[in-house]
């Protein structure tokens, strides 16, 4: 049996070993986010009470203040991903085509959710985990094939940079739904008005930073202004039974599209965010109760996924695919399969924010898994090599 | 405007407590809104104390009593049970400072007034005070209805806990001001020699208090194991101190989060061997700074790198627990008591100071660094509350008014006594003009 401070110790370790490990992948041309988050879940698992017993419920108790702020810097890290300045310069057309993509591997996982018999809140919770996409190994792909700078990746990369908006906005109403202070929950306020509450919390925290950021330039004042903020929005959230992850994903967002040197705050945001993941990774893993592998939960995140990507693949191709031939324009779908952080940051929120429903657990993860290998394998063998042959012709 | 964001922080905190009450109950949650508030406020609090030129912790502790739960209650009991976890990784740190800037050539450079201070401080500020409140208890029953081998007891446990500073304070006003110099260096030193002294000392005169009051024989069985405690704390940190210093000088990567991990290993190590954490993480810091001094320079930036947030959480937790009431409670004994050993400290310091030919800083101002006092006299009184379950009560409440006072005291008059005798090198901000000590 540890105590608080040894099990603290133990994450904090894991998160010294858990940048290492991604500074060795980088080192190496690799980027496999899932599969790292992954192997830290195998090892909170090996260290939980199924384990080695090493956290017992009530150390895992006192570090729910963990999960809380790491899910906060989390959800904060993506904010800061969403500069307005950026997705300006793109067209309507283009910003239309990103925003509701994510809703075709969404909407289909949602409605299989609710026919499997699961709660509409845990459902939408798990369209939103279907939803996030990550930009990172398809980048890493293409980077290998040297066809990063062809349009078609250029296309997927702002799909998967927009795919994580919507993905976060439905989190926000899952967690919401499944609010106490929800109507349906027992409680007296509209989910969709909390919504509007999560949105505020992080739209006035984000602000309040905004301007206590001004004139400060030392990383460590902007560190501990930025980790003020997050607990402020963690609490802010968890007190109100929402979520902090869209909470402060809106923070991010506000932060770096008004702070005066938006760099600094990106800088102060990423350093953090890897020992954060590796730590929420753990603790969920020692949290997993060992309950049984929920199959259909897992068919529906997988063949639901892929069959999406089908459609995804074909509404991009009609959308915006240019002179792609009409042979590789579904396969652009595939691009869109690999997950990454953002995946595992909203699985992570579902289980702190679903504890009864463990179950659900390891059949996201082992989809998140699939998802990475059979996406990466597919997208390799379909859509790269289509891309390559079009650049040789 | 930065003010007034804070406030309507704060608003917004208390509102979302009040809509989540009775409906979501998640401590979790409400100790972290809490910490955010006094991590912000904090900071703001800090900056304005340093445009009134009072030092950023004296802010830290004002903010953390206003919000606390024995005034506003934003924070409550339960939050600070549950944040107990960080105030113990921040004291670990500001242990592992202390111990870092304490090196073998400044304790060889400076011995002799080191160990002159030391021994008039321990010995001169107990027979002072003691004496002192002898006197005044002989006239005043400020104690309540006691016998003599009662009074007896109180006054000499009272001395001790007089003599006891705390290092903790001393080390982030040195770090807020960057200071370095004879008289730093003097009372740095002075300050950690007689946290392993008090240690000694408390158990020795505990022994003897109990036996008048008790009637018995006198036991000192505890001594022996008090040094075993001693002399354990400071193998183990030298142990992890050495490991950190290799760690450095041959990986040398992720220094600050390893440090921070090295931290909360002494500070664990040493509670779960049963010995004095403080003194596991200050033997750390002193074995990493003195035998590897190639990694020295890592080391103090990663300590330097995390200080601003480790202070602001550390000293404000510290004045969420320090309660006013008491004081008003008994404020004048409280009084007596802080003037009887400030006086004891100006003697026990200037005295041996002239006669081992220190400079004239450590003469005039060197006392003043000794003033604060936190964590080591409140848990010297609460083992006083337990082990004396009679007068134990008045002891304690008089100890905790009196901490009150030096904590909100100490650091004011030893960031005056920095800059008095110019041995800090960081400019003070001021509301008006450039910075004091800027180039013009």
């Amino acid at each position: 049996m540890l105590r608080g401070t040894v099990a603290f110790i133990v994450l904090v370790a894991f998160a010294v070993l858990g940048t290492e490990l991604r500074e060795a992948f980088n080192r190496r041309g690799l980027r496999a986010p899932a599969m790292e988050g992954i192997l830290f879940l195998v090892i909170g698992f090996s260290l939980g009470e199924r384990g080695l017993g090493l956290f017992p419920e009530n150390v895992l108790i006192n570090l729910r203040v963990v999960v809380l702020f790491g899910l906060g810097w989390i959800g904060l890290v993506f904010g800061t991903q969403l500069d307005f300045r950026i997705i300006r310069r793109l067209s309507v057309r283009h910003r239309f085509v990103g925003l509701t993509t994510p809703f075709i591997f969404g909407i289909p996982v949602a409605l299989g959710g609710v026919a499997l018999g699961l709660s509409t809140a845990l459902s939408i919770g798990l369209a939103a985990v279907a939803m996030a996409s990550s930009p990172s190994s398809l980048e890493a792909l293409a980077r290998s094939r040297r066809i990063l700078g062809r349009n078609a990746v250029g296309l997927l990369k702002l799909v998967m940079a927009f795919a994580g908006i919507p993905a976060v906005l439905v989190f926000a109403l899952a967690a919401a739904m499944a609010s106490p202070l929800a109507v349906h929950r027992g409680g007296n306020v509209p989910a969709w008005h909390l919504v509007f509450v999560t949105a505020a919390v992080g739209v006035v925290v984000g602000y309040s930073l905004v301007v206590l950021v001004r004139g400060v330039r030392e990383h460590i004042q902007l560190l501990t202004l930025a980790l003020g903020t997050v607990c402020l929005i963690a609490g802010a959230s968890s007190v109100l039974g929402l979520s902090a992850l869209p909470a402060a994903a809106f923070a991010g967002a506000v932060l770096v599209n008004r702070a005066v040197f938006p760099h600094r705050m990106l800088r102060v945001a990423h350093s953090l965010e890897r020992p954060m993941l590796v730590a929420l990774l753990v603790l969920v893993g020692a949290s997993w109760g060992g309950a049984s592998f929920s199959l259909p939960v897992f068919l529906l995140l997988t063949c639901v996924r892929l069959a999406a990507a089908g459609a995804a693949g074909v509404f991009l191709g009609w959308a915006i695919s240019g002179r792609m031939g009409a042979r590789l324009r579904p396969a652009l779908g595939l691009g869109l399969l690999p997950q990454g952080e953002l995946a595992l940051g909203l699985t992570v929120a579902i289980v702190s924010f679903f504890p009864s429903q463990q179950g659900v657990l390891e059949a996201v993860l082992a989809a998140l898994v699939v998802n990475n290998l059979v996406g990466g394998w597919w997208m390799r063998r379909r859509l790269f090599s289509g891309l390559g042959r079009e650049t040789t012709s | 405007m930065r003010w007034s964001l804070f406030l309507v922080l704060a608003a917004f905190s208390w509102v979302a407590r009040l809509i989540g009450r009775g409906v979501v109950d998640d401590p979790s949650g409400s100790a972290l809104l809490s910490l955010g508030c006094l991590i912000i406020g904090g900071v703001l609090v800090g900056e304005a104390a340093a445009r009134i030129r009072f030092p950023r912790i004296t802010g830290y502790l004002v903010l953390g009593m206003a919000v606390g739960p024995h005034a506003l209650g934003l924070q409550t009991a339960r939050d600070a049970e549950l944040l107990r976890l960080f105030e113990e990784l921040a004291l670990g740190l500001i242990a592992l400072t202390a111990g870092g800037e304490f090196r073998i050539a400044v304790v060889r450079r400076r011995l002799r007034p080191l160990l002159a201070i030391t021994t008039a401080h321990t010995l001169g500020i107990l027979l002072i005070v003691s004496s002192v409140l002898w006197v005044l208890l002989r006239t005043v029953s400020f104690l309540g209805p006691v016998t003599p081998a009662e009074a007896a007891a109180a006054v000499v446990l009272l001395g001790v806990i007089a003599v006891a500073v705390s290092p903790s304070t001393t080390i982030a006003v040195i770090t807020e001001l960057r200071a370095r110099g004879e008289m730093v260096e003097t009372v740095l030193g002075v300050t950690i020699v007689k946290d392993l002294v008090i240690l000694l000392l408390f158990t020795v005169v505990n022994a003897v208090a109990l036996s008048w009051v008790s009637g018995q024989g006198l036991d000192l069985s505890d001594l022996g194991h008090v040094a075993i405690d001693i002399f354990g704390s400071l193998l183990v940190g030298g142990v992890l101190g050495v490991v950190l210093g290799f760690y450095i000088t041959r990986v040398g990567r992720l220094v600050p989060l390893t440090v921070l991990l090295l931290a909360l290993a002494s500070v664990e190590l040493g509670r779960s061997l049963q010995m004095e954490h403080l003194l596991v993480c200050m033997a750390a810091g002193f074995a990493a700074r003195n035998l590897y001094p190639t990694a020295a320079g890592h080391f103090l930036d990663a300590l330097e790198q995390s200080s601003t947030p480790v202070y602001v959480v550390f000293f404000a937790l510290v004045g969420a627990g320090l309660d006013l009431g008491i004081f008003a409670a008994v404020w004048l004994p409280a009084f007596v008591y802080v003037v009887v050993r400030l006086a004891a400290i100006w003697v026990a310091t200037r005295v041996p100071a002239v006669a081992a030919g220190s400079g004239w800083r450590v003469i005039r101002y060197g006392w003043m660094g000794f003033v604060a006092q936190a964590g080591l006299s409140l848990g010297l009184a609460a083992r006083i509350q337990r082990e004396l379950p009679g007068i134990g009560d008045a002891i304690a409440t008089l100890v905790i008014a009196a901490v009150v006072v030096n904590q909100l005291l100490g650091p004011v008059l030893w960031e005056r006594a920095i800059l008095a005798a110019g041995e800090n090198r960081e400019t003070v901000p001021t509301r008006k003009g450039p910075p004091r000590g800027a180039a013009r």
